[in-house]
């Protein structure tokens, strides 16, 4: 994999490429970093859905569908996502190279337009956006909302962090919460719109398999024509235990019941310390010879997942299970024997060479996919340290089973959730 | 070896296919620059294969619904007693195995070890064991991993859309099958069904992404044990044209109603089912894709979320059918409107314009297969389960006439459809 190569085009605002010969679809994307905030989250997640829907263009949503189509089925995308406590509000297209055009067309260039368009340049009428489109995305964003609880485990998983984090940036959801966005009126979008363009650190990402040079020049006449200020950095405050653990049951009909735990550190520690966490966590619960696979699911065939994860921008360790009610206690007991056994050392240097194993095969394959390498560097951007693959792999082959302990010892539980069923 | 390479002269790309004395056959596409590679062995077995003889038996056998599945999870268990996830951990790859409705795939993707992660993946599916004991034991994961699907919404209103239009396929059965069909699963029914689907001549092994070509046919000659081909005759129960039930409902914890409209076709088989697919792909996104009337119309009124109405075209062993999903608070509305836009279109046509943008689409769809090595050696077995080759998906598209495509629409029956829904409760 080539390496990130990275430009500055104006004040908070970057142009980020890696080219690859291998790829045969090219892939652009423009995200906005702004605070996570309960009062902007709505706003800007309904931002998102309206810049997408159309544009100075392609005025009509159908002819910018059809548009899509003609270049060769190009994927125009929007996205909301938490990272820490930043808000990522990316706009993307990824489209055919012009080496596999049927007939020669240009879609490099016409895909950087496009996606350029749907950013700049929105159909803006008296000053504000098209009031009915408002209207309706409002309505579809409240739906998108609503469906989240349509899929048990993200929503327990959601709820939890609501819980712990509640009236604070991380506690909010990706796309807003209802009430919010019924309030939302169409003129302070267009402000909002405003703020982000000014004020939001931006970072343009281009992975393809040939020069980037049309793209970055796109981009960059539109960003010289915008007056930048007072603009954001990205940050993240870690979260460290505070008070006693807090506990949540939610009833609702569901046949497997839901765990979500979620542990914390009681100190400050130094992020240096993020990789040996990784590497921890995955031993933990992150692979299929992990302890929490190996002992809660398979030796006591208590649950068909129970996994960890690693939260850097906050410091948290997330651990899920799907579980049969009657079986809740249990697994929450297994669950946290096996946490206590990697904090006394409870596990061989053959388990932890495993482990770094399986991160480096997963560290090497990011090379393999544009949409994967834009998501690993933008998740460290908006964490404030680039560290490339190859740099985490040497990271990570570097720590030992003392290493592992101490930062284990470090964790412990301050949120449980559960879902279960009613009655 | 038989040996055979196949090309495109556009993309010039080729890859190698094989043929194993013992029916065998592998699928080789080295892709340069990529640091993983991806092996898949599978087998022409899913969860539609419960009644089959093996050619040489007199009686046809029907087992338990899920077995295949059970299978898959089972052969993840060695006879010196080592796990092997446990035997990968050594390399770093990542490993898994899925069963659809006619497969069971094994996988790995590994950018270190190649050869090893080869080795093992070809020894543990070929070195079936299973006591008493172990297959009870799975009852407990694999029960739980049915309960989580019973949870999902999308999930549940498709599978009650396929149980209501089939009235004797096993399409319409679960994959996993249910908690009671797997309770009568013991050793000797998975041994019989091991011995009959995991026969080299019903498997395919592909492998795609960073290797070297000559170092995994060696490892191959090495590891595949000697077998005598064997012929399956798969039953197919008798299917009535007409679905089961038109109009199906069940309440689940969900925000609003899901919908899965389902259109029962006549089965077709080989490249002509390929064809098929594709064209009826192709009036589908003329029918209710980003560009067309009905997206508009469905989006402007808020009938439909976000507009968006997802299809897929199902198609096998003595089954075709076209399904349409999306969330609406009137899924009868939605289907009345699909049924409509349908008699339209047979009216009217489509227009040039609209047919070329849908084209190219598709194929940009097509060309997706390259973009990694885990997404070509999965095209690369749809594509030898259904029987034809990678790169015959690409030229079907590019000759893909208006024509076909309009008369491809005529063979929906509208009247006989499938409307399955999940209110909330």
């Amino acid at each position: 994999m080539d390496v990130l190569n990275s430009k500055k085009i104006q004040d908070g605002v970057y142009f980020h490429s890696i080219i690859d010969g291998k790829f045969k679809f090219n892939r652009i994307s423009v995200n906005f970093v702004v605070k996570m905030d309960g009062k902007t989250a709505s706003l800007n997640a309904l931002l998102s859905f309206l810049l997408r829907k159309r544009c100075m263009q392609y005025p009509n949503m159908l002819d910018l569908g059809k548009k899509l189509q003609e270049l060769y089925g190009a994927s125009l995308f929007n996205e909301c996502r938490k990272v820490g406590d930043n808000h990522l509000i990316s706009f993307g297209i990824v489209s055919l190279d012009d080496q596999f055009a049927i007939d020669g067309e240009n879609l490099n260039q016409q895909a950087s337009r496009l996606l350029a368009s749907i950013v700049f340049e929105p159909l803006i009428q008296d000053g504000k956006f098209v009031e009915e489109d408002v209207e309706i995305e409002k309505q579809n964003l409240i739906e998108l909302v609503k469906s989240q609880y349509n899929d048990k485990r993200t929503y327990s998983f959601n709820q939890a962090i609501h819980t712990l984090f509640d009236g604070q940036g991380y506690g909010c959801n990706q796309y807003g919460d209802v009430e919010s966005i019924k309030q939302i009126e169409n003129c302070r979008v267009i402000d909002e719109y405003m703020k982000m363009l000014r004020s939001a650190e931006v970072h343009i990402m281009f992975t393809g398999r040939r020069n980037f040079s049309d793209c970055f020049n796109v981009f960059k006449k539109k960003y010289d024509l915008i007056d930048r200020g007072d603009i954001y950095k990205s940050n993240n405050q870690k979260y460290i235990k505070q008070g006693e653990l807090k506990s949540r049951v939610e009833k609702d009909q569901v046949l497997q019941s839901k765990l979500v735990m979620c542990f914390a550190s009681s100190v400050e520690y130094d992020s240096k310390f993020n990789n040996v966490i990784w590497v921890m966590t995955a031993l933990l619960g992150g692979t299929p010879t992990s302890k929490l696979f190996v002992n809660v699911r398979e030796k006591l065939s208590l649950c068909y997942y129970c996994s960890a994860q690693f939260d850097p921008a906050k410091g948290l360790i997330f651990i899920e299970s799907g579980v049969e009610n009657e079986n809740i206690q249990k697994a929450k007991t297994a669950i946290l024997e096996q946490f206590d056994d990697i904090k006394n050392g409870k596990f061989t240097q053959d388990e932890l060479f495993k482990v770094v194993l399986a991160l480096e095969n997963v560290l090497k394959a990011v090379g393999d996919s544009a949409g994967a390498i834009q998501s690993y560097y933008l998740s460290q951007i908006c964490r404030g340290k680039i560290e490339p693959p190859d740099k985490k792999i040497e990271s990570i082959k570097s720590i030992t089973k003392q290493d592992i302990v101490e930062v284990a010892n470090l964790f412990s539980i301050v949120m449980d959730y559960t879902l279960t069923s009613e009655g | 070896m038989q040996k055979n390479v196949i090309k495109d002269d556009i993309l010039k790309e080729s890859y190698i296919k094989l043929k194993h004395k013992t029916g065998l056959t592998i699928l080789l596409y080295p892709m340069k620059g990529y640091s993983t590679a991806t092996a898949i062995f599978a087998t022409r077995y899913g969860s539609i294969d419960r009644t089959f003889k093996k050619k040489t038996d007199r009686e046809f056998t029907t087992v338990p619904d899920g077995i295949a599945h059970y299978l898959e999870h089972k052969l993840f268990e060695n006879s010196d007693g080592v796990d092997t996830f446990e035997l990968f951990s050594k390399t770093g790859a990542s490993v898994n195995a899925f069963t659809s409705h006619d497969k069971t795939a094994y996988h790995f993707s590994c950018t270190n070890n190649f050869n090893e992660c080869l080795k093992i993946l070809l020894n543990f599916v070929q070195d079936p064991y299973f006591t008493d004991e172990t297959v009870q034991k799975e009852q407990g994961i694999i029960g739980q991993e049915i309960k989580m699907y019973e949870d999902d919404p999308n999930w549940r209103v498709f599978l009650n859309c396929l149980e209501n239009m089939y009235h004797n396929h096993a399409i319409r059965v679960n994959i996993a099958g249910t908690v009671e069909s797997i309770a009568k699963i013991n050793k000797d029914i998975l041994y019989e069904c091991y011995k009959t689907f995991y026969n080299m001549n019903n498997m395919v092994l592909i492998i795609s992404g960073f290797f070297d070509v000559d170092q995994a046919i060696e490892i191959i000659e090495s590891e595949i044990k000697d077998s005598v081909p064997v012929e399956i005759e798969r039953k197919v129960e008798y299917e009535p044209q007409n679905v089961v039930k038109p109009v199906v409902r069940i309440a689940l914890a969900v925000s609003k109603p899901q919908f899965c409209i389902g259109y029962k076709l006549a089965p077709l088989e080989g490249i002509e089912m390929l064809k098929a697919k594709f064209e009826l792909q192709v009036a589908c996104e003329l029918l209710v894709g980003e560009g067309s009337d009905l997206y508009k119309e469905f989006y402007d009124s808020g009938l439909v979320s976000g507009g968006n109405v997802d299809y897929e075209v199902l198609c096998g062993n003595g089954y075709f059918s076209l399904c349409f999903t999306g969330e609406s608070s009137d899924p009868e509305k939605v289907l009345s409107k699909i049924n409509f836009e349908i008699d339209r279109k047979l009216k009217s046509g489509f227009s040039d314009e609209d047919f070329r943008a849908v084209k190219n689409a598709a194929y940009g769809y097509c060309m997706n297969f390259s973009n990694s090595p885990k997404n070509l050696s999965l095209c690369m077995l749809n594509a030898f389960i259904e029987g034809y080759n990678l790169y015959d998906n690409i030229n079907i598209v590019r000759n893909l006439k208006l024509d076909d495509v309009e008369s491809r629409l005529r063979s929906i029956d509208v009247c006989n459809s499938t409307l399955s829904v999940v209110d909330p409760i």
